[in-house]
């Protein structure tokens, strides 16, 4: 009984407890009240009975007393905690404070990878994770028609509204085509205003509201309908200034006045649009432009909620497959497909963020080590105030809570710093468009990404911080006091982390190195294709005598085609003009062809060739040589046999024999006559299809010979083409002042355009590779430099021993070389495993190029080299008698 | 009597007990049995379960010492913001007595 109070009152010592407490103080009363009583001449059980009466129920007051000094000892404990952390916090900002250059070193850091993470992952927030601006996002379904020799070609008008009838996977499906333009007159200078055609249920399927107005409902689309149109907020804001008044006035497209119905919200863009109409009434006004066999529109189709994607397109496929039968002429070999709307708008550019949030997450993961390092070697000096405080009682945990929230202190302000630079960083992605990262405008810091940066503040700070916390902790005090604060006991196992860290430094330096270089080799290969015609001062701009009463029939067209022309060629400086359906690298139109000579074995299998409508001066003015036979020529007119021009490629692909000029051409299946037409030359090949893609085969008709309403007007001067634009204009405004000179830039602008992507990600990854460089060079440089001043003694004794200046410097480069070849050798074996990410965005350059991995291997040897050789030297400076006496 | 305001009354008393000085539970439980002449039935354990819940309060501060017949007793003392508690209660009942009192006492109805 004696022990056991006495053990109750030594843990009381070490903090109270509150149950034994309450049980005492009970006994304590009842047993006065019972001597009291019975001092007053009760005996001692009728006393102790009375006692118990008072007291009431004791089993009741005591669990009272209990949870009273529970919740006490609760709110003292919170307290306790908090006046800790403050205590902590203070003593963290002191010792940072006191250490300006390592505080600043490891934020600036911390800042760099924390900022550059924070960046990538706002993009890849608003790219990739925020929805998109409509109903149910999820259920929408991109849906295009197929054929046996293309994956994916657009719909047709009337199988769409067979589609729509006996389809049961979609609630309903929509069609769109972006791609048209207006003239925009009545409003001072002609102006060309981008359209999209979209079907009367394409907003209501969507589930978008409008930010003014009413948008198109189906009935807008039945033939007759008034003329209406929808304006983007983009347009709206910069064309109309945002008034709202122009709700329900007019507004003149291509001479049709069309009454303004709404304007879309500013997250609802349709590509790149300005004004959206209906399409009942474009097609009610050009039926055969709609017919069937004519593909020319984008399908979306909204799920129903129980369907899965496979089975609603397996029964669309169904509805394709009737249509063959029903259609054989137009619609044999015609199939369906889809895929969720997100992956048709962002699947292309999945991959390279995927790859740029890798790499970022490397520069972090290095920063981490870098700062660990750091940390490290704080604590080694540091040692004797651990130890010293441990001696005085601190407790282990103590320590480690002590040295987290230094850490955490440091990871805070890093990012704090972090976001500035993820804020400047993500101007500087906008502004480094390539114009292919789709929704780039929905990324903002918001809160997610602020979410972001804080979680991987915290993160980081707990991850470069255990380690080193931990281990400072497992010192024992007395060795680090004895060894008079060198740290050699401890020393051994910190100097063995920071080597593994450095190791890892170096191994992913290797694998961002080796990323960029892939990157930068097959950027140099994609600029240096050849795009079979000379880019250099051509300017280029679109130019359509279309729509309206002006112009009649081809004739009149064509007349004002050969005025500007004309006009152009006499303006000074210009040595070249002509006109083309298509610019070079983006030949849009294809046909199935027939070759009079070639026997058809499947009509299903049809050759496809590139087909651009070209004035004669076409090859001249973008320098595209002639193989063999002739050119175009003016004489090629309207009631003279039909000529055509082929590439070089498809002569050699179809009449391998040589015996191309003078061969027959039907485009379609021969069955119109009036589309027969003769080879008479040979041109060499030049992309078609962006400059990737090898040229697919081309065949080059007589613009006089085609009919002939819109295309690209193409100047090569002698003068630069900056001071052409004006000129233009006016030889236009001359011909008709109503047709505007739409879209002017430079073809070398366009080819720009093809490579602004890879450019885009081999200069995200290069920085990124730059900065992971960085800090693994500083790491090895720390390493090996803390190494030299905590072996001075033994060097000195070494040198005293008779060890040349050369031995010393032999022996600390040969210590860098061996962390930085082990991480060299690991960071290449990542590189291998991983390299297939980036092999979709290489061009003309394997995956595991060698030559890219051994010199990057090389390089970062170099670099470890150089890092290594201040330290080194410093140590062969070394004085053996000075080190000696200080040791 | 509800019990709130039971509790009230139960912890004026209390604090007023602590006001002469330090005291272990049994002492106050004396001193308010002997000054109330037992006008009141009041439980022990609800004394001791009052002490408890104004210490939670920050009223009362306790401590382990010897009771005047050396044995370990924990003695409870007025802190502060306890007094200042005490003072503040005993105004308010001082007012709400008077008020009673003038009613139960008037002569006339009032007007």
């Amino acid at each position: 009984m004696v022990d056991a109070q006495r053990w109750r009152r030594y843990l009381r010592f070490w903090g109270s407890n509150a149950d034994a407490d309450v049980d005492e103080e009970i006994r304590f009363h009842m047993e006065e009240e019972t001597e009291e009583l019975v001092a007053r001449g009760m005996s001692h059980a009728a006393a102790r009975d009375e006692a118990l009466r008072r007291f009431g129920n004791v089993n009741h007051f005591r669990r009272e007393c209990r949870s009273a000094d529970e919740r006490r000892l609760g709110r003292e404990r919170r307290t306790e905690n908090l006046s800790v952390l403050v205590q902590d916090l203070r003593y963290a900002l002191r010792s940072l404070r006191h250490n300006p250059l390592f505080a600043g070193i490891a934020i600036l850091t911390l800042a760099l990878g924390i900022g550059a993470n924070t960046a990538i992952f706002s993009v890849v927030n608003g790219v990739l994770l925020k929805p998109l601006p409509y109903r149910e996002p999820d259920r929408l379904v991109t849906l295009w028609e197929t054929m046996k020799t293309a994956d994916q070609i657009t719909i047709n008008y009337w199988n769409w509204m067979d589609w729509r009838q006996r389809q049961r996977g979609f609630e309903d499906i929509t069609i769109w085509n972006p791609f048209g333009a207006f003239t925009m007159t009545g409003n001072g200078a002609a102006e060309r205003v981008r359209n999209a055609l979209v079907a009367g249920n394409y907003f209501q399927l969507l589930g978008v509201r409008p930010a003014l107005g009413r948008l198109i409902e189906p009935g807008d689309d039945s033939p007759s309908a008034p003329r209406v149109v929808v304006l983007t907020y983009g347009f709206f804001q910069s064309r109309f200034a945002g008034d709202a008044s122009l709700i329900g006035r007019s507004i003149t497209l291509d001479e049709i006045p069309h009454t303004v119905i709404g304007v879309l919200p500013p997250a609802v863009r349709v590509l790149n649009r300005d004004a959206i109409v209906p399409l009942g009434p474009e097609v009610a006004a050009n039926p055969p432009r709609f017919a069937r066999g004519n593909h020319s529109f984008f399908g979306i189709g909204r799920l129903k909620p129980d369907v899965t994607l496979d089975r609603a397109l397996a029964d669309l496929q169904r509805v394709s497959a009737e249509l063959s039968v029903e259609y054989p002429r137009e619609n044999t070999g015609i199939g369906s497909n889809g895929q969720p709307i997100m992956d048709t708008l962002v699947g292309r550019i999945k991959p390279a963020l995927r790859v740029l949030m890798i790499a970022v997450g490397f520069v972090l993961l290095i920063a981490c080590a870098n700062v660990a390092n750091l940390v490290l070697s704080r604590s080694a000096s540091r040692q004797r105030e651990f130890a010293l405080r441990t001696a005085l009682g601190a407790a282990r945990g103590r320590l480690v809570r002590q040295l987290l929230t230094e850490s955490l202190v440091l990871s805070i302000a890093g990012g704090a710093l972090g976001v500035g630079i993820a804020l400047a960083g993500v101007q500087l992605l906008i502004a480094l468009d390539p114009g292919s990262v789709p929704r780039l405008t929905d990324i903002t810091v918001d809160r997610t990404v602020l979410l972001f940066a804080v979680g991987v503040s915290l993160l980081t700070g707990v991850l470069f911080g255990l380690g080193p916390a931990l281990q400072s902790g497992n010192s024992a005090p007395v060795n680090a006091l004895k060894e008079g604060g060198r740290g050699a006991g401890a020393g051994v196992a910190r100097q063995r982390t920071r080597a593994v860290l450095t190791v890892a430094e170096v191994a992913m330096a290797v694998v961002l190195l080796a990323g960029a270089g892939l990157l930068l080799r097959s950027f140099a290969k994609l600029t240096s294709v050849d795009p079979g015609f000379e880019p250099a001062n051509v300017l280029t701009a679109r130019v359509t005598f279309g729509g309206g009463t002006k112009y009649q029939n081809n004739e009149q067209r064509q007349a004002a085609f050969d005025a500007l022309l004309a006009r152009v060629r006499a303006i000074p400086g210009v040595t070249h003009a002509t006109v083309g359906a298509d610019l070079p690298l983006e030949s849009n139109q294809q046909s199935g062809v027939t070759f009079e000579a070639i026997p058809v074995v499947d009509a299903t299998k049809r050759p496809m060739l590139g087909v651009v409508v070209v004035d004669p001066a076409y090859f001249e003015t973008l320098r595209i040589p002639l193989v063999s036979g002739r050119h175009l020529a003016a004489s090629d007119r309207p009631g003279q046999p039909r000529v055509i021009l082929i590439s070089e490629s498809a002569a050699k692909k179809f009449f391998p024999k040589g015996d191309v000029l003078g061969q027959r051409m039907n485009q379609g299946d021969g069955s119109d006559p009036s589309r027969w037409f003769t080879i008479v030359g040979v041109v060499k090949d030049t992309r078609t299809n962006g400059l990737t893609q090898q040229p697919r085969g081309t065949v080059y008709m007589a613009r006089a010979q085609e009919e002939f309403r819109t295309g690209w007007l193409m100047v090569r001067s002698s003068v630069p083409t900056e001071q052409l634009t004006a000129s233009l204009r006016s030889a236009l405004a001359e011909v008709d002042p109503n047709v505007p000179l739409a879209l002017v830039s430079t073809m070398d602008a366009a080819l720009a355009e093809y490579v602004a992507e890879p450019r885009f990600s081999m200069l995200l990854v290069t920085i990124f590779a730059g900065v992971a460089l960085l800090l693994a060079s500083v790491g090895i440089y720390g390493v090996i430099s803390y190494n030299v001043t905590q072996r001075s003694n033994e060097i000195g004794v070494r040198m005293a021993l008779g060890a040349q200046r050369s031995d010393v410097v032999g022996l600390v480069v040969g210590q860098a070389m061996t962390m930085s070849a082990a991480g060299v050798a690991i960071g290449v074996v990542l590189a291998l495993w991983g390299s297939k990410m980036l092999s979709s965005m290489l061009f003309g350059v394997g995956p595991r190029d060698p030559l890219v991995l051994g010199s990057v291997a090389a390089f970062l040897i170099l670099v470890a080299l150089a890092a290594a050789l201040a330290p080194a030297l410093r140590a062969a400076r070394i004085d053996p008698t000075v080190a000696i006496r200080a040791g | 009597m509800t019990n709130d305001l039971l509790q009230g009354t139960l912890d004026v008393l209390v604090l007023k007990a602590l006001s002469w000085g330090a005291r272990h539970g049994h002492g106050v439980a004396r001193l308010i049995h002997q000054t109330t002449d037992g006008d009141f039935e009041i439980l022990d354990g609800s004394l001791y379960a009052a002490l408890h819940r104004l210490e939670e309060r920050g009223w009362v501060d306790s401590e382990w010492g010897l009771s005047d017949k050396g044995k370990r007793a924990r003695f409870y003392s007025l802190t502060k913001r306890g007094r200042q508690q005490l003072r503040l209660e005993t105004a308010t009942w001082q007012r709400y007595v008077t008020s009673v009192s003038k009613l139960l006492t008037a002569a006339t109805v009032p007007v």
